[in-house]
């Protein structure tokens, strides 16, 4: 009996240096869940402000140092190349936008660490690799900025990846983006590689078949018209600003009734742009894709969260209650994205003067009314008949009602 | 009061993991044969530069080509148009093929400055010039035949299923060909390629 009662005393001395070191080890996790939850960080938003108030130079100096391994590493890398593109850098641009894609690509090896580390504080720990939207506008604005530079066979390069990874992304039932689909067409038009450029007019005009885009040439609009015109401007635009986060259910995205933009070139008007694709859209639909694997995973998190809590609260219950605080705090969605990107996706393919040199932009609410007139004289390239060109309706420089349209 | 022996296998790791750590955490730099190298992924690399271009000279030139009443023809090159997923420097390829095809001591080339400058002078550019124009340049740059070409890649991956790697395999051929400017016709074509397999762990630390 002496040596049970001695040997049941040793047990409950163990358990109890054992609960002691489980109710330690929840504290570290707590504290460390509180101390590695980072955000996007104060330069990454206060740049994207910068970039649509049209200081460029200001959000480039604001990122110009990027965090090593910090999991948004590719997060700043996209929005920087976007300040890039917008202030004319095209070069930089698509630098930053090829590193982005090759740190994303590094992410296709699943981190143990980083997933368990996801497990227990939040899904930001993880490296960020773009929403699947995301991935694929990545490559269709590489290729805008390598035909800026007039580099055809890269701009095309860029329009395959971008078809590989739709490919692997349609298996997995994202929501295709016909913006990117179309502007792939482009990129083999103008490589003269006119039958899989036909071959994604034909998937673009599947998508959208109000717009009635003809799959052999990709013209619709004012580009069809019974004899080839002399010249077209192909113009990709990008209007407003993507959403930050889906609201459930209320996509505010290409509905028909979107600003828009009209071209002239001499004074003559040309034609106007369509929407092929909405963020808010794309967004909604992604989410909805992805909302039970995320509430899975959140449900998992939390029960975790709760037991570790519940392991602490019966050595201390003051302690516990201060782990669970500790530990839901840090419990928060994930909404990192890609947020300089437009809101509204469209494309003009409008007959042009053979020699087009500029054109005026004409940026219209939904309603007709015009908000603001450009001359643009770049980018704008031309091979053959073909001219290429695209346009943001962000102000190149800060002016007072564009700072007040965008507060 | 017992002593406690740190267990063996414990300094052995600790042995193997300084010992490496010397080596991990030093520079080392070393000269290496560019054709003898490991790849380091299945993608284009420096010994596909390398091969592609050697092969394809070689080919061309032992076709035969130049025929052997010609003497030391003139050939302009026109650029090796790039229909792959990789951006790569086509200009350093088709570089080294006129450098191997050079060295035969059988053929001239046209210097790829004064090609541009008449591009310029008539507002073109290589990439931008369509194939119709780029015959005309060569006939005025006194050249007999042009070479041109393409570089594809095919890419494929082991689908869906449970597994801890991935298995890659990347195609590319490299098409190079002559052709006549006077006659307009395709005086020698020939084709090399090569096929990789690389593969990727898909789960890491």
């Amino acid at each position: 009996v002496k040596h049970a009662s001695r040997g049941l005393n040793a047990a409950r001395a163990a358990l109890a240096g054992r609960r002691y070191a489980a109710c330690r080890g929840c504290w570290l996790v707590a504290v460390a869940a509180v101390l590695s939850c980072g955000c996007a960080g104060p330069n990454l938003n206060a740049a994207r402000d910068d970039i649509f108030l049209g200081r460029f130079d200001a959000a480039l100096a604001l990122l110009e140092d990027l965090p090593v391994s910090h999991p948004d590493r590719a997060l700043h890398l996209m929005e920087r190349g976007m300040a890039a593109q917008l202030s004319g850098a095209h070069t930089n641009a698509v630098r930053d936008w090829l590193r982005a894609l090759d740190t994303i690509e590094a992410l296709d090896t699943y981190s143990l660490s980083r997933g368990a580390a996801s497990l227990a504080f939040n899904d930001s720990v993880q490296g960020f690799r773009g929403w699947p939207y995301e991935r694929t506008l990545l490559h269709a604005f590489a290729a805008k900025s390598f035909l800026a530079l007039g580099m055809w066979d890269d701009a095309a390069v860029e329009a395959r990846r971008q078809i590989a990874r739709r490919n692997t992304d349609h298996l997995r039932a994202f929501p295709p983006d016909p913006y990117s689909i179309y502007l792939s067409g482009v990129c083999f038009e103008l490589i003269g590689d006119t039958q899989n450029a036909a071959l994604e007019y034909r998937i673009a005009a599947r998508l959208l078949p109000d717009l009635g885009i003809d799959p052999a040439t990709g013209r619709f609009g004012s580009a069809v018209t019974p004899t080839a015109p002399d010249g077209e401007l192909i113009c990709f635009v990008g209007l407003g600003r993507a959403p930050r986060w889906a609201p459930p259910g209320a996509p505010q995205g290409r509905s028909g009734f979107e600003p828009y933009v009209t071209f002239h070139a001499d004074g003559a008007p040309l034609g106007r742009s369509r929407t092929f694709a909405a963020t808010p859209d794309l967004l909604a639909a992604t989410y909805a894709r992805l909302a039970l694997l995320k509430g899975v995973k959140t449900v998992s998190r939390i029960a975790l969260k709760e037991l570790a809590a519940q392991a602490v609260a019966e050595e201390d219950r003051f302690l516990g209650e201060l782990t669970r605080l500790l530990l839901f705090a840090t419990e928060t969605p994930d909404n990192r994205h890609w947020e300089t990107l437009p809101r509204f996706l469209q494309v003009a393919r409008v007959p042009c003067p053979r020699d087009l040199t500029r054109y005026e932009a004409a940026f219209h609410a939904p309603t007709g009314a015009v908000l603001e007139r450009r001359t643009l004289t770049q980018p704008l390239v031309r091979r053959g008949n073909l001219a290429v060109s695209f346009i943001r309706d962000i102000p190149p420089a800060p002016r007072a009602g564009h700072i007040r349209n965008n507060l | 009061m017992h002593t406690r022996f740190v267990p063996v296998p414990v300094l052995l790791a600790l042995a193997i993991g300084l010992g490496a750590g010397c080596s991990a955490f030093r520079m080392s730099v070393e000269d290496r044969n560019p054709r003898e190298s490991n790849p380091l992924s299945a993608k284009y690399d420096q010994e596909d530069l390398l091969s592609l271009a050697e092969l394809t000279a070689e080919a061309l030139l032992a076709h035969p080509f130049p025929p052997a009443e010609a003497e030391r023809p003139i050939l302009v090159e026109m650029g090796i148009q790039n229909r792959t997923e990789t951006h790569i420097d086509m200009q350093a390829l088709s570089n080294t093929i006129t450098t191997h095809m050079l060295d035969g001591k059988t053929v001239q080339f046209v210097n790829a400055d004064k090609r541009d400058a008449l591009l310029r002078e008539q507002g073109y550019q290589l990439q931008n010039c369509a194939p119709e124009t780029r015959a005309a340049i060569g006939r005025q740059l006194g050249a007999r035949y042009m070479l041109t070409g393409s570089l594809i890649e095919i890419e494929r991956e082991s689908g869906r299923q449970a597994r801890v790697s991935k298995q890659q395999d990347v195609y590319y051929q490299l098409t190079v060909e002559l052709t006549d400017l006077e006659t307009g016709l395709i005086a020698v074509r020939k084709q090399r390629d090569r096929l990789r397999r690389a593969g990727k762990p898909l789960i890491g630390w």
